[in-house]
């Protein structure tokens, strides 16, 4: 028969036909595979949820004073009269290690012109924040990353922080404070003299009480109802990760603190307020500090209501500008962060208020940010004392609003993190002033594992930020070599779904941070190598051509 | 996502098809189609083109180091079951010697 067909001509046929059916679903291949990856790795490394905060914390332990905060005590004028300290004055016994941070105070002093002794915590600080805030160019400003051009961009980053939200990124609380020059609406001058306000992240609840006056309160239908639409809210307004968190009084500051400010005069006549001396500083690097205003941390005297929950949102920081640290080009990525969130935070405070709710939104001032995002399921704790989230490594920052509606919050997530830091130490070993514990297990620190600008009496590892800050002063920007180099920061791509796949694999989890390095992901691990290499001028000169963001 | 990258996967895509025909007729014509030699060369096909993915996909990243290391390592991963099959494929067997040159003349 005519119409028979032959088993060739079957197969020819078939053939054919599944050639046109790749064809046909090709365009979609791409997007169907990603999140089907992305599945597996959840069933074959599966999140698993505890209903407890997950870290141990010891029954010594004690809210940490905001006035202790590292950046806060550069403002201290007591750390101004004893020269810094290391928690180990030398590593190198416990490392096996030269130890590469143990001269940086007397670096960082001989830059100031000091001789015979090593800087105090003061002159490391502001140093530091000298060079990082464009006030004099970086020592380094000859390198690629460290450019004056390079320098304006971070600036630039970290504008709005600096500008419109008062620079809370140092803890400074209640709320920021932004100084801003009057206009004269009959004549269009700017006055020469500015005021001083709450930033963005203001404590302003008069809004919500009108609403509640006006009967306008909204109703949500459930307190699982109204979770959604607030973390829907969140993330329409510009979070990339939200969640809730129950509002637990253990990670908020033991007391609110904020840099004193005194007015200097600008070329062009105007007051301008700095929480140093510059003029002493611009003249001949000496340093001279104001102080600080601490009050109590009292909910209903600031706020004016005791929060019950905290939304806490995960803002992604640049990938690309992170492959360039520790020049002070990567600092654009937490500026630009940090610019971010406020503005998100201070947008979410308003629905909230337009609501008839309280909110008070929040930055690094007012409380702990990390606990509080393990609290809300946002990810774990590193070895490196950061959030790592599941999607974006520890490539992130947090913003909190502190509400009194009911909400339902989430549970802490854990997927791996902590038994991973165990093993990987990247982080610890691209640490320039080796900062960042080695010891193997995260252990319950006591007060004589840490420095002051610690937490002690909790499961983690120990960071010491004298060592961490005093290489900041020295780089003359903040370094981000912990974050570059960690083996959870990667891109949202299929491949790395894979990798954490295969992480599951015991053997396989013992090689990984190899595996990641045989890879080249961000880098030489070594914080020298990274320079000498030619990596970070690389990645800078990368960075400035790809006008297409690497996502 | 750009029409180059649609366009990458959909070629992935025919590539592994293309070459599982391949795999197919050579099999036939050597008469050793069968399913353990169909399913080693399917790894070696499989991880040949998971090579040419994770390269891709690293390119995009612009992590060129994994390019050369996902070729290395999966490529090279690759190989051994091909190498296998192929020598499978083409084993001669062994010739059992005729009842009749066993008999001593």
């Amino acid at each position: 028969m005519a119409n028979n067909v032959s088993r060739r001509s079957f197969f020819k046929t078939s053939l054919m036909g599944a050639v046109a059916v790749a064809v046909a679903s090709a365009a979609a291949a791409k997007e169907t595979f990603n999140p089907l990856v992305a599945e597996a790795a959840d069933v074959v490394a599966p999140i698993k949820e505890t209903s407890e905060f997950p870290y141990t914390v010891d029954e010594k332990y004690q809210r940490f004073p905001g006035n202790k905060i590292y950046y806060q005590r550069i403002f201290d004028t007591e750390e101004n009269k004893k020269p810094i300290t290391f928690v180990q004055d030398d590593v190198s016994e416990s490392s096996g290690k030269k130890d590469t941070g143990k001269d940086l105070p007397q670096i960082n002093a001989e830059t100031l012109g000091i001789k015979g002794r090593n800087a105090t915590l003061s002159e490391t600080g502001v140093l530091f924040f000298s060079q990082h805030h464009g006030t004099i160019l970086p020592l380094r400003q000859k390198e690629l990353g460290w450019r004056p051009v390079e320098v304006a961009l971070c600036t630039a980053a970290w504008s709005v922080e600096y500008d419109y939200l008062g620079f809370t990124c140092i803890g400074s609380g209640p709320a920021g404070v932004i100084q801003h020059y009057p206009l004269n609406l009959e004549t269009n001058e700017i006055a020469k003299e500015p005021v001083l306000t709450q930033g963005a992240y203001n404590w302003d609840n008069f809004r919500a009480g009108e609403i509640r006056r006006q009967g306008r309160e909204w109703k949500f239908n459930s307190a699982d109802e109204a979770s959604k639409m607030i973390k829907k809210a969140a993330r329409f307004l510009g979070a990339d990760l939200a969640g809730i968190a129950p509002y637990d009084d253990r990670w908020t500051y033991a007391n609110w603190s904020r840099p004193k400010l005194k007015p200097f005069k600008e070329a062009d006549g105007r007051t301008i307020y700095y929480p140093y001396n510059v003029e002493k500083y611009l003249k001949n690097r000496e340093v001279e500090v104001f102080g600080l205003d601490v009050v109590e941390a009292d909910w209903e005297k600031y706020a004016g209501f005791q929060p019950k929950f905290v939304i806490a949102m995960a803002f992604e920081m640049d990938y690309e500008a992170y492959r360039t640290a520790p020049s002070i080009l990567h600092s654009a990525a937490p500026g630009k962060a940090y610019s971010n969130m406020g503005e998100v935070a201070y947008k979410l405070a308003v629905f909230l208020r337009e609501m008839g709710y309280n909110a008070i939104p929040t930055g690094n001032d007012t409380s702990l940010s990390v606990p509080i995002a393990v609290q809300a399921g946002l990810g774990e704790a590193g070895r490196h004392g950061q959030l790592i989230t599941q999607k974006f490594g520890p490539r992130v920052r947090i913003a909190k609003v502190y509400t009194d509606l009911e909400l339902v919050p989430d549970k802490p997530r854990s997927f791996g993190v902590r038994e991973f830091c165990r093993l990987c130490l990247k982080c610890a070993d691209a640490c320039p002033p080796q900062a960042i514990s080695r010891e193997k297990e995260a252990r319950i620190l006591q007060r004589e594992d840490c420095g002051p600008s610690e937490s002690p009496y909790t499961l983690k590892w120990e960071v010491d930020s004298h060592r961490c800050n005093s290489f900041w002063a020295y780089n003359g920007g903040d370094c981000g070599n912990c974050i570059s180099v960690c083996s959870w920061n990667k891109i949202d791509q299929w491949n790395h779904d894979v990798a954490r796949i295969a992480t599951q694999i015991p053997l396989v989890q013992d090689a990984a941070r190899k595996f990641d390095e045989w890879f080249g992901y961000n880098g030489p691990v070594n914080p020298e190598e990274r320079i000498e290499s030619g990596y970070v001028a690389n990645m800078v000169k990368d960075f400035w051509k790809d006008t297409e963001p690497t996502k | 996502m750009k029409i180059f990258t649609v366009l990458t996967w959909m070629i992935l895509g025919i590539l592994m098809l293309l070459i599982q025909y391949g795999i197919w007729q050579y099999l036939k014509r050597k008469g050793k189609n069968t399913i353990p030699l169909q399913l080693g060369a399917f790894t070696a096909n499989f991880l040949f083109i998971f090579s040419l993915a994770w390269g891709y996909s690293s390119f995009l990243e612009r992590e060129f180091q994994a390019v050369a290391m996902g070729f290395l390592f999966f490529g090279g991963a690759a190989l051994i079951p091909a190498v296998i099959t192929y020598r499978l494929a083409n084993r001669v067997s062994k010739k059992t010697k005729d009842p009749s040159e066993k008999i001593p003349v």
